[in-house]
């Protein structure tokens, strides 16, 4: 009879003298470096996105939700040539090559001007000179703003940017494989390229050639032309941002990418365009372009919800970048934006009626059956809406409805903030307040002689006071005019394309 | 020591490091999960090197993170199957050009260190999938019962019960009890 712990002992005994010798992870590494094996596998999705293929030794913020480890014992290095030559084959050496040459180049140059490079002493001490045998040391771009940075990881706690300096100007070197890991505060990120990255804290990122590594937190990339025409782009490459689930390949456009815990990306496009694609198996790889004013998630399984819908994504959580002008965009969004038709417009309300004391504020609706004599949409810039989708003809006539939209400054002068817009109506503008004042009213705006003066001819207003920090409140009061010969019912619509902008703090 | 979740999230963005940390995590079981059902430790090496590509190439379709083991051990198995029906064409080819006498002194394989414990190892393929996974898991590979339980995502006590039920069944076998 053989008793249990016979069996236990002898299983054991087993893994006890298990021979030593080539091991598994030895063949398949070798396996594993034939490109046509290495093709079908997971790590073509990740070669398509260039960058480092080292991940940082520090997990993401939360603790729980550790994602990139490097672990290296010394028993592991005898196998790791063969890793190693996996990605020596194909363009990651090409890459590699015109890294090193733009890190040499851009040492000379930084040597010869460092005296005027102007880094403040806390600066230096946040960013210490790498050592100079780090194989894969190559700056590849610079930090040219922090505000209320904390540090998260340990070598960099200590330092924070002198609280009587909210936001300081640098100009401080970023090599690849440098990781920023915020508690708080953010950091804009110029690299060589031309690309400009805000992080918000908390966030962690892993610089990369071009791109980075986002593995938790928000951040806002801004590339002013497509990678297809910058002739002095250093690596020819396009600026990527790859997430645990994703890659968010631009192509000459301002956008926004979050990251959550569970791995989630979300992305938003301000304007141009990128190319959300989601990692996973192969043949369940998908693309999808987003446009202006678009956004789309990116689940941790891998599956894309390619369908755009209004406000999934929410582009007020990003920080938009400054203009060249020194000037920061307000993000104040124009109706029906990023919503399809009979959709609820995920920034604009109707918050009140005339004739109706109770109203019920509701999300303005995308109009579905836009009036022939009202002026076209234009998908990408603004849509008309109204309080619901077929309410183009049901409307009482002569009632002032209340169209509310509202936005955030938390940054810039104030008394330097200018909001314009252009205003498309059916049938005429009775008000326009900003935080409950009155504002100047465009020309047109009363009663207009022919009902077309106001569905067809642009109405443009600019307001540059009144506006508090924090929480603004936007609100335009469009009047329903007498269109049928009965003077029962008549129409509602309202278009408005915004913008806003407000100087930086010196 | 970074769990098996974090590996694989670091695998599925190219982290070659993390990968190899995987294989080294689960080699020795699917070594053993190939050998329980095809006898031969040269075949069995093969089989769990099959396997381990395999889940490379299909890292993205793994959707509980944290399941590596379990599903790298059941592509194993399906591996070593594979195998095994190849071996047996073979075979049969085989005794087609050679008479039994030269196959049976065809060269030394080099399996002699295994085969002390062959017959529990291919005891072991008789076993429920469940139960052959944490057999294999918790002695071959040394991993706890908490560990094996967050890996597949159940309590401790079904882990410690289904060890028991496991290796009451190969006591019985084992033994020449009919099943």
């Amino acid at each position: 009879m053989i008793p249990p712990e016979d069996i236990q002992r002898m299983l054991q005994q087993m893994a006890e003298s298990w021979p030593s010798g080539e091991s598994i992870a030895d063949r398949v590494a070798r396996q594993l470096a034939d490109p046509h094996v290495a093709e079908n596998g997971s790590a073509q999705a990740a070669a398509q996105a260039s960058g480092s293929r080292s991940l940082s030794p520090h997990a993401a913020t939360d603790a729980s939700s550790p994602i990139y480890i490097v672990v290296r014992s010394a028993s592991q290095h005898a196998s790791s040539a063969y890793w190693g030559s996996f990605f020596q084959v194909g363009p990651f050496s090409y890459l590699v090559s015109a890294v090193v040459m733009c890190a040499a180049f851009l040492g000379a140059w930084q040597y010869k001007i460092g005296d005027r490079i102007n880094q403040s002493e806390f600066v230096r001490s946040v960013l210490p000179a790498k050592s100079v045998s780090e194989s894969d040391v190559a700056t590849v771009g610079h930090i040219t703003k922090m505000r209320d940075c904390k540090w998260a990881d340990a070598p960099l706690a200590e330092i924070t940017v002198p609280a009587r300096r909210r936001d300081v100007s640098v100009t401080a070197p970023i090599s690849v494989g440098r990781e920023f890991i915020l508690d708080s505060g953010q950091m804009e990120l110029t690299f060589s390229s031309g690309a400009r990255v805000i992080l918000q804290g908390p966030v962690s990122f892993q610089v990369e050639s071009n791109g980075g590594l986002l593995s938790v937190g928000v951040l806002t990339g801004k590339y002013e032309q497509s990678h297809k025409t910058r002739p002095n782009s250093p690596t020819a490459a396009p600026f990527v941002i790859r997430t645990p689930t994703a890659t968010v390949t631009d192509l000459g456009t301002e956008f926004g990418v979050e990251v959550a815990k569970d791995g989630r990306t979300s992305s938003y496009v301000f304007s141009g365009a990128v190319k959300l694609h989601a990692l996973a198996a192969a043949d369940k790889q998908s693309d999808v372009i987003l446009k202006q004013n678009e956004g789309a998630h990116v689940e941790p399984t891998g599956s894309l919800r390619s369908v755009i819908r209004r406000g999934e994504v929410d582009a007020r959580r990003f920080v938009r970048p400054t203009s060249r002008s020194g000037r920061l965009p307000i993000a104040v969004f124009a109706t029906g934006v990023g919503a399809s038709a009979a959709d609820p417009d995920a920034y604009w309300q109707v918050v009140a009626a005339s004739n109706d004391p109770a109203f019920p504020p509701q999300p303005a609706i995308v109009v579905r059956s836009r009036r022939t004599d009202w002026a076209p949409a234009s998908a990408s810039v603004a849509k008309w809406i109204s309080w619901c989708a077929d309410s183009t003809l049901v409307v009482p006539p002569g009632v002032t409805y209340t169209f509310e939209t509202t936005f955030d400054i938390d940054r810039g002068l104030l008394d330097t903030a200018v909001l314009s817009g252009a205003i498309l109506c059916d049938h005429c503008i009775r008000a326009i307040r900003l935080n409950g004042q009155n504002m100047p009213l465009p020309d047109a705006s009363l009663v207009p002689k022919y009902q077309w003066e106001s569905v067809n001819q642009v109405q443009r207003f600019s307001i540059d006071r009144g506006f508090v920090r924090g929480k603004n409140v936007l609100d335009i009061e469009v009047e329903t005019g007498y269109l049928s010969s009965s003077g029962t019912v008549s129409s509602l619509g309202l278009r408005a394309e915004l913008e806003g902008s407000i100087q930086e703090e010196p | 020591m970074p769990s098996t979740e974090e590996l694989v999230r670091a695998a599925r963005l190219q982290s070659v490091s993390a990968f190899a940390e995987l294989v080294r995590r689960y080699e020795r079981a699917a070594v053993v999960t190939g050998y329980s059902v095809l006898g031969d430790f040269h075949l069995a090496q093969d089989a769990a090197q099959e396997a381990f590509v395999a889940a490379y190439q299909r890292l993205g379709q793994l959707r509980n993170l944290a399941s590596f083991g379990p599903w790298v051990l059941r592509i194993t198995r399906r591996r070593a199957l594979r195998l095994l029906r190849h071996q047996s064409v073979n075979g049969r080819e085989r005794a087609l050009l050679y008479d039994a006498d030269q196959i049976r002194h065809m060269p030394y394989q080099g399996n002699d260190w295994m085969e002390p414990y062959a017959e529990v190892i291919q005891q072991l393929a008789r076993l429920p999938e469940h139960e052959r996974v944490v057999m294999v898991m918790h002695y071959v590979d040394g991993r706890s019962a908490r560990e094996i339980a967050e890996e597949i995502g159940c309590p401790v006590g079904t882990i410690t019960k289904q060890l028991s039920r496991a290796v009451e069944r190969l006591r019985t076998w084992l033994n020449g009890v009919p099943s």
